[in-house]
């Protein structure tokens, strides 16, 4: 974003670059924070366009403040809360997962987490008929499931069909790959690409370790800057498309009090809004279709409450749909 | 309260005169200044308040904050620091006959964690309670309706379902959405996804600042950009030097003009003594917690409250206050429906 150049804003000329970078302004935070006196004396550039293009700057790459009213009446009109498929996860979710932030499901290997994921993508496709982005990461996702989840919500093999057209799957097996996607994605969704039936609601990333853990660990800075800028992204994409960010991640223990907490470290742990931990349910065993999912970060409802979740029950018709 | 009627601005370039407010502003250096009558000064000076009036209870038995001091939350992911801006915003916003401030409030979300919808949760639970302010006359049509409200009030919060799905739906308590989106007028929120932008952002919020300022400004995450910002370039000169700025120009903003700081931060590192998060026991600096901001930032700081999460899910959250010469003191607070309470 710094550095200036011509043509970068209406008033700066190649000239004036020239003289600003002779006396050592390069960038647009050097422009806006040095004294304008000075600089229209050192240079021979006139104090009044300079004043002229420091407003403009400031106008074309400070952020707007936003009034809390208007925001809110768009808010009430775009924000949306899509239900997983599965009931209790919706009461663990507070009616389901909502557009606007980024929802996180963390287990160890086997607890159900791309079961989760998979749940999550047939039931926007087919119940509330929406499209999802699917970024697989490591390979977990098979259509055979997906279509057995479409048929156990309807025999119609035309609905399956377009229900599995919607959601479209991109696999990103490193973080660039990851980052490429998602830009992308963006790209497509500013040119107004559509398609005829609907736009994306929920972007789903399983999982986000296989990206990022090759990268911490060695040379420390640049591993976590890449992760943040991920994060960043990812946030950016909830908030400014109106879509539902799911992902999901690994869990390591607690060197000091032995329990589970979510991996990629402290810096990872505050870019969810919401993380709910899956286990395997204590007593039921690997083979049963039951989970434990314990409610551990929310905005809105107290942590800690716990619901057992079975995937078998994905499907059945007394799921509501809302939108 | 140091300044009074009779001390000169602390404002730089401020001039009073006969000038009506046809005066023009002139922009000199990187401050802007105007001409301001004398009444408009009084004006503007008038009711100024301090963080102790926001909250009494962040202060109580201490001296309670200078005139321009930044007060920053600090804590791990969880413990409330957002919760507690949310807390700070519905006093300011909410009006007078509800025990608020009536002032304006800028929030600045770095981390994009804001929730909106959450606020105005807040803000209707708290304006569902009814008048609050003792001996004060609710203001005309307001006050009549808080008492309509208070019934309308208990019966949303007895209803089945998610809260949040109501509100949606728009069928909140009727008569409080006229109350609600008055409040949020008064509210205005700044996004940023770079530490170059929020201080770009800042830069022109000083450049504004000389019409209707703001009495409140909160800052979520200011730590949001730390990982980024070092990958700028080798050495601390380069990685620290947006938020060096971010810093002198929070200080300057909240010396100079006035502004009531609030700003969290993370910790990102994690803590040096043995199984102890919050720092209690043998303290690492003088927040308890690993410093690992800039220094810049540090020393602008006034205040520091260490957050830490709740030890089961029916104990409550505490915030660690240190003092200068005293034993810390610890607060306990809870999380509801209506926000944050104090208990």
């Amino acid at each position: 974003m710094g550095v200036l150049r011509a043509g970068l804003c209406p008033g700066l000329s190649q000239d004036m670059v020239q003289l600003l970078r002779s006396r050592g302004i390069r960038t647009v935070v050097d422009l806006v924070s040095a004294d304008l006196e000075e600089v229209a004396q050192a240079c021979g550039l006139s104090y009044k366009a300079l004043v002229a293009l420091r407003r403009v700057l400031l106008a074309q790459f400070s952020s707007f403040p936003f009034n809390g009213a208007d925001l809110y009446d768009e808010l009430k009109s775009s924000t949306a809360i899509l239900s997983t498929g599965l009931g209790s996860l919706d009461k663990l979710l507070d009616a389901g997962l909502y557009t606007g932030e980024m929802t996180e499901f963390v287990g160890g290997p086997g607890s159900g987490k791309t079961q989760v994921c998979l749940c999550v993508a047939a039931n926007v496709a087919c119940g509330l008929q929406q499209n999802v982005l699917y970024v697989d990461s490591n390979g977990g996702l098979t259509a055979s499931r997906l279509l057995q989840l479409l048929q156990a919500r309807t025999p119609d093999e035309e609905t399956q069909a377009r229900a599995l057209q919607r959601i479209q799957v991109v696999h990103a097996f490193d973080i660039f790959q990851m980052l490429a996607a998602l830009q992308d994605f963006r790209a497509t969704v500013a040119q107004q690409v559509s398609s005829s039936s609907g736009t994306v609601k929920v972007v789903i990333v399983d999982s986000v370790t296989a990206v990022v853990s090759p990268l911490l660990g060695g040379q420390q800075r640049e591993g976590l800057a890449l992760m943040m800028q991920l994060a960043l992204e990812l946030k950016t994409l909830a908030r400014d498309l109106g879509v539902a960010v799911v992902v999901t991640n690994h869990v390591t223990r607690d060197r000091d009090s032995g329990k589970l907490k979510p991996a990629l470290g402290l810096s990872w742990s505050f870019v969810p809004s919401t993380r709910i931990l899956l286990d395997l349910g204590e007593g039921t065993g690997a083979s049963g279709s039951w989970r434990s999912a314990c409610l551990t970060k929310s905005p809105r409802l107290p942590i800690g409450s716990q619901e057992m979740v079975d995937f078998e029950s994905w499907g059945a018709p007394e799921q509501s749909p809302t939108l | 309260m140091s300044w009074g009627w009779a001390v000169v601005h602390p404002v730089k370039h401020t001039w009073y005169g006969a000038q009506g407010p046809g005066f023009e502003p002139q922009l000199q250096g990187g401050c802007c200044t105007s001409g301001e009558a004398g009444l408009q000064l009084l004006a503007r000076l008038e009711g100024r308040t301090s963080l102790r009036e926001l909250e009494p209870r962040l202060f109580a038995g201490e001296e309670g904050p200078a005139h321009g001091e930044i007060l920053e939350l600090h804590g791990p992911e969880g413990s409330g620091k957002t919760e507690m801006l949310y807390h700070l915003a519905a006093r300011c916003l909410l009006p007078r006959a509800q025990g608020g401030l009536e002032a304006e409030a800028l929030f600045v979300d770095a981390d994009g964690h804001f929730d909106l919808l959450r606020l105005v949760a807040v803000l209707e639970w708290r304006l569902g309670q009814g008048p609050q302010l003792k001996g004060q006359e609710g203001q005309g049509q307001e006050g009549q309706g808080q008492e309509g409200l208070g019934q309308e009030g208990q019966e949303t919060q007895g209803q089945e379902g998610p809260r949040r799905g109501q509100l949606l739906e728009g069928r909140g308590p009727g008569g409080s959405e006229a109350a609600v989106r008055t409040c949020l007028g008064r509210l205005r929120l700044l996004t940023c996804r770079s530490s170059t932008q929020l201080l770009l952002s800042l830069l022109a919020l000083e450049a504004r600042l000389c019409g209707a300022a703001p009495r409140l400004l909160l800052l979520d995450g200011l730590s949001a950009f730390y990982w980024l910002d070092r990958a700028n370039g080798p050495g601390p000169a380069a990685q620290e030097a947006p938020l060096r700025a971010c810093a002198q120009l929070l200080q300057r903003l909240a010396r100079d003009h006035g502004l009531l700081l609030v700003a969290t931060t993370q910790s990102l590192l994690p803590p040096r003594g043995a199984g102890d998060s919050d720092g209690a026991g043998d303290a690492d600096g003088p927040r308890g917690a690993r410093p690992y901001l800039c220094r810049a930032w540090q020393q602008a700081v006034g205040r520091s409250l260490l957050f830490s999460r709740p030890h089961g899910p029916a104990e409550s959250f505490s915030i660690l206050v240190r003092r200068p010469g005293g034993a810390p003191r610890r607060l306990a607070f809870r999380v509801g429906e209506g926000g944050l309470q104090f208990c």
